[in-house]
């Protein structure tokens, strides 16, 4: 399919013969965008319809090679929502002329991307933070969006950091599993700036060995691959799991008021403290400081909040394993009623499902 | 504060050539030939073996003698990792030694590879070409050869020499009666314990006074171990380094097909290549067993043609659509393959494969695949 970028001002299209995906950009005079910017978050929607890229304006062409190995791997990973495409465009692109900002960080009022925002702390020249509208906030939330913004500004002010925000209008276009696509459609948010900065930012979700137990379209494997000649997105933050991030914002009370993590709609931008996710952080809470601090609307925490937990799925076991093994370090796990009984009793369930499964298993063909 | 686990000692000894390792009921031998031990050998390669016993068996590792206190920390991280990867199995633990681990100051070579003669530890050789000055290569009789006949072993030893000889490597022969699978059992007949990685990078460290590195060779690509889960994964082979050794996992940038390419190239390690897992054909590729079609759908694919290096060199629809694709590591293979093919124009020589992978395999696994998702969105994957 031909693709067409075109630039009003501070919105962006990204024109199809029968879709165009819009990119609106508030709190900073956008220069000629590099079409290149468009690669990433066209694969997904093209590899799920199996139609080729065929862009009709010079693109960077390290990003037209990493876009076509993508699609190789994607395909691969996701054969049942994926199919190979192959991205091509005409020769003739330059790069980025003229000076420009070191980093733009993505920025969500999460866990994973306000523990990348304290790592590096306080900036001396003030630097640039994006959040995007239209991806956890679907557009037709703007009202809680826009407390979103409201409630993660002074953080933001308190490390030095002007916002900047895109809308964008993907998830009424793309109607597969927005897990496999949310890296991309992030990466696009990120490319489009580059004529203004040097590189960009984005948290990671999962540590590695998060990512082996399920992965999603970010994962430390493929986000090499967000590179051009002149721009990439760096993957900050796998190294640390969630625990570890949790403990790094104990340390400075001012961030715990700005974060916004619980994804129960009614709720938003503030926190439940009912959810999965809420009780989660709450564990993690308690496992690394003693204490819930009073960041939820219900700050109630007990033995049948954690008999409730799923811990059937690898990557929730995962989670509450490293929770009780910190809470072991910290002397905290008497704070958490039931835990490891809870996962003792998974683990046995866990062993008789590898016996009793196995034969299933095999003939399955996944053993 | 957790109940304490009982420990096991873990006592290393060496006479010459010969090593042996006792931890509580079991007794390993390790015995070298091609190069000479030095008298002091180091004794940290024994923790990365014992690792995934212990915590089969939940008890915690305490070394007789110093170890190295990277490896000591990596294998206890390991443990805590596999232990979440495989509740029902593992159980973390806690591996010690008293300090005071120093190793004698002494010239090493750079690296020293393992190579078993199979496609993906030849493609790093191949790849990486001629050494100079000599280089070596560790081949193992306790992995595939370990329930083979001493003239089996022999035969592999001699069909394996071509490609080292051509590359200037001299070999290093490592026998020992590990057998991962009786300490560490799969599930009822699951082929993969899940823990001989631990055992490679034993074989590989414990030749850490003469060697700077040890290499192993990937199975899959980074994002293929995303896939398939094996238990030689980049992000749990990362763990077996020590304060001046390391073994790296190298390959895993490259897909089968294009090792298969680069090895097609060379004639030295076609005449040395063997990886069928049939005993009778041992050390020779029968042509008939999943992986040799596998295999010659591959050099197909890539060259248009399959060389004379198995038994048996047809390729039929049969063959080919014999596959269970609901085996994500079989699906990834043939679509690789399909692809290959169509660009460089040879797939019409692998009759039915492009509709068969097009399709997912049959339909009995097409519902297997469909089970299967459904398990492992379950968590019972």
């Amino acid at each position: 399919m031909k693709i067409i970028v075109r630039q009003d001002g501070n919105s962006v299209s990204v024109e199809g013969t029968d879709f165009a995906l819009t990119f609106d950009v508030e709190g900073v005079d956008l220069p000629p965008v590099d079409p290149s910017f468009a690669a990433w978050v066209l694969l997904p929607l093209m590899m799920r319809r199996g139609e080729d890229i065929e862009f009709t304006q010079p693109v960077d062409p390290k990003v037209i090679e990493n876009a076509n190995r993508m699609a190789g791997i994607w395909s691969i990973l996701a054969p049942e929502d994926y199919t190979v495409v192959s991205v091509t465009a005409p020769p003739g692109w330059v790069p980025a002329t003229g000076p420009r900002s070191d980093a733009l960080i993505l920025y969500s009022g999460g866990i994973d991307s306000t523990f990348t925002m304290t790592e590096i702390g306080r900036r001396e020249e003030t630097g640039t933070a994006l959040t995007a509208l239209g991806m956890d906030y679907h557009l037709h939330e703007a009202a809680k969006f826009d407390r979103l913004l409201a409630k993660t500004a002074p953080l933001l002010d308190h490390l030095n950091y002007r916002r900047v925000v895109v809308r964008i209008n993907f998830r009424k276009v793309f109607l597969g599993p927005i897990s496999n696509a949310h890296a991309f459609v992030f990466a696009s948010c990120l490319f489009l700036f580059k004529p203004l900065f040097e590189k960009a930012v984005m948290s990671a979700d999962c540590t590695p060995e998060h990512d082996m137990l399920s992965f999603d379209s970010s994962n430390h494997v493929t986000n090499r691959y967000f590179a051009g000649t002149d721009f990439r997105m760096e993957t900050a933050g796998s190294s640390h799991n969630r625990t570890d991030k949790v403990a790094a914002m104990t340390r400075v009370p001012e961030i715990l008021p700005a974060l916004a993590f619980c994804t129960a709609k009614q709720s938003k931008p503030d926190n439940c403290g009912r959810c999965s996710k809420c009780i989660r952080t709450k564990a993690m809470f308690v496992a690394v400081s003693g204490t819930i601090p009073p960041i939820f609307e219900d700050m109630v925490f007990s033995r049948r909040h954690i008999a409730r937990v799923n811990l059937a799925l690898p990557r929730h076991y995962a989670f509450f394993a490293e929770i009780a093994q910190v809470a072991r370090r910290n002397g905290t796990i008497d704070l958490l009623p039931g835990l490891e009984r809870h996962l003792a009793s998974r683990r046995r369930w866990f062993g008789q499902v590898e016996a009793s499964f196995n034969r299933v298993l095999l003939w399955l063909g996944t053993r | 504060m957790p109940a304490a686990r009982p420990a096991t000692t873990a006592t290393v000894t060496q006479t010459g050539n010969r090593v042996d390792l006792r931890f509580g009921d079991l007794d390993f031998r390790f015995d070298v030939d091609g190069i000479d031990l030095p008298a002091d050998l180091d004794p940290s390669f024994a923790a990365f073996v014992l690792t995934p016993i212990a915590m089969r068996r939940g008890v915690d590792i305490a070394f007789e003698r110093p170890v190295d206190p990277t490896i000591l920390s990596n294998c206890n991280r390991l443990a805590e990792i596999w232990s979440i990867w495989r509740p029902g199995r593992y159980v973390p633990i806690q591996l010690s030694s008293p300090p005071g681990w120093t190793r004698p100051t002494r010239q090493r070579l750079p690296d020293l590879r393992l190579y078993s003669g199979g496609v993906d530890s030849t493609f790093p050789m191949v790849q990486r070409g001629h050494r100079d000055p000599p280089a070596h290569a560790l081949t193992l009789r306790s992995m595939d050869y370990k329930n083979s006949s001493d003239e089996t072993y022999r035969k592999f030893v001699a069909k394996t020499e071509a490609l080292p000889a051509a590359l200037n490597y001299r070999r290093i022969f490592l026998r020992s009666n590990v057998k991962m699978d009786q300490y560490d059992p799969a599930p009822r007949g699951h082929a993969d314990t899940g823990s001989w990685p631990f055992h490679l990078a034993t074989c590989l460290t414990l030749f850490s006074d003469l060697f700077e590195t040890g290499i192993l060779a990937a199975d899959y690509t980074d994002y293929e171990d995303l896939l398939v889960f094996p238990s030689s994964n980049h992000v749990s082979n990362g763990y077996f380094f020590g304060s001046d050794f390391r073994v790296e996992t190298e390959g895993l940038r490259s897909t089968r097909i294009e090792k298969i390419a680069a090895i097609a190239e060379s004639p030295a390690a076609l005449q040395s290549l063997t990886f069928c897992t049939i005993e009778s054909s041992k050390p020779e590729n029968c042509g008939r067993c999943p992986k040799c079609i596998r295999t010659k759908a591959m050099f197909m694919a890539t060259t248009g043609q399959v060389p004379p290096i198995f038994a048996d060199c047809t390729i039929s629809e049969r063959q080919l659509t014999r596959f269970n694709l609901a085996n994500q590591s079989h699906l990834a293979f043939f679509l690789q393959v399909v692809r290959t093919a169509r660009k460089t124009g040879t797939l019409d020589r692998l009759p039915g494969l492009e509709e068969f992978v097009r399709r997912g395999g049959s339909v009995p696994n097409r519902i297997r695949g469909m089970i299967n998702r459904v398990l492992v969105e379950r968590g019972y994957g």
